[in-house]
């Protein structure tokens, strides 16, 4: 009984949430550092005009990756 | 022929004429002619899904409105809203990235089927033997774009260019660069 008040719990949800955030942000920044690398790989292959743009979103991306992960870790 | 109209290239077009371009592997000597792409009316599907995944947050954020502190509610919509881009973004390097280039010295058909999948498929033009065109549908007509095949000789890989515009042109240029 004790064990079911603990598990539904507001901390526990609260902790749940976070540990299910911390861990997507962290899996995002991977997925995102991977496609940084990809986008300049696709980059080489095809060279155009605008690729510093291209390129300069994909790092805003991973950025953003970092930032999920700040969030989840201070904000909830 | 193409190597005779002006340069005609936009960014995102799928039909672009001279473009000023460079890829890897390039000779000196080789001026890309034309580099097509899939037209972007193919490409509705992801567009209209990032545009329902929009509305899905807003109607999730309206229900949980009050259920939310302010922080919850700040993540949450951080984290969905990054995840929408970021799937748009998937897609349209999937998109960007999957060309055929036409040169004075072959074809060169760029595939990325998804960002991860690289296939690179290229053949000069005295090993073609066959180019062909196909539009199927409402959508493909009226909008004229389809799929060109262009067969090689023996065991090369045949090369495709699948959804782009004027196909049919398409099909003419090259075999203009063949004869």
């Amino acid at each position: 009984m004790e064990f079911f008040k603990i598990i539904t719990s507001q901390e526990s949800t609260i902790f749940l949430i976070k540990t299910l955030s911390i861990t997507f942000s962290f899996l995002f920044l991977l997925y995102s550092l991977i496609m940084f690398r990809q986008v300049k790989i696709m980059v080489k292959t095809y060279r155009v005009s605008r690729e510093k743009i291209i390129i300069l979103i994909s790092f805003i991306q991973a950025i953003m990756a970092a930032f999920l992960i700040l969030i989840s870790l201070f904000l909830i | 022929m193409v190597g005779e109209e002006e340069r005609r290239h936009f960014a995102f077009h799928s039909y672009c004429i001279r473009p000023n371009i460079h890829f890897e592997g390039q000779f000196d000597d080789e001026e890309v002619l034309l580099v097509v792409r899939p037209h972007p009316i193919s490409q509705l599907s992801w567009i209209i899904n990032g545009f329902i995944l929009i509305l899905i947050l807003i109607l999730v954020d309206i229900t949980l409105l009050n259920s939310l502190t302010f922080m919850h509610f700040i993540v949450i919509n951080t984290i969905s809203f990054v995840l929408v881009l970021s799937f748009l973004w998937f897609n349209f390097l999937a998109y960007f990235f999957n060309i055929g280039i036409i040169t004075n010295q072959r074809l060169i058909d760029v595939d990325y089927s998804t960002v991860f999948y690289k296939d690179i498929s290229e053949t000069i033009y005295s090993k073609i033997e066959d180019v062909s065109a196909k539009s199927t549908g409402v959508f493909q007509s009226f909008f004229d774009y389809g799929d060109v095949y262009i067969q090689t000789a023996g065991s090369d890989n045949n090369v495709q260019f699948k959804s782009i515009h004027k196909p049919s042109q398409v099909v003419k240029t090259i075999i203009s660069l063949i004869e």
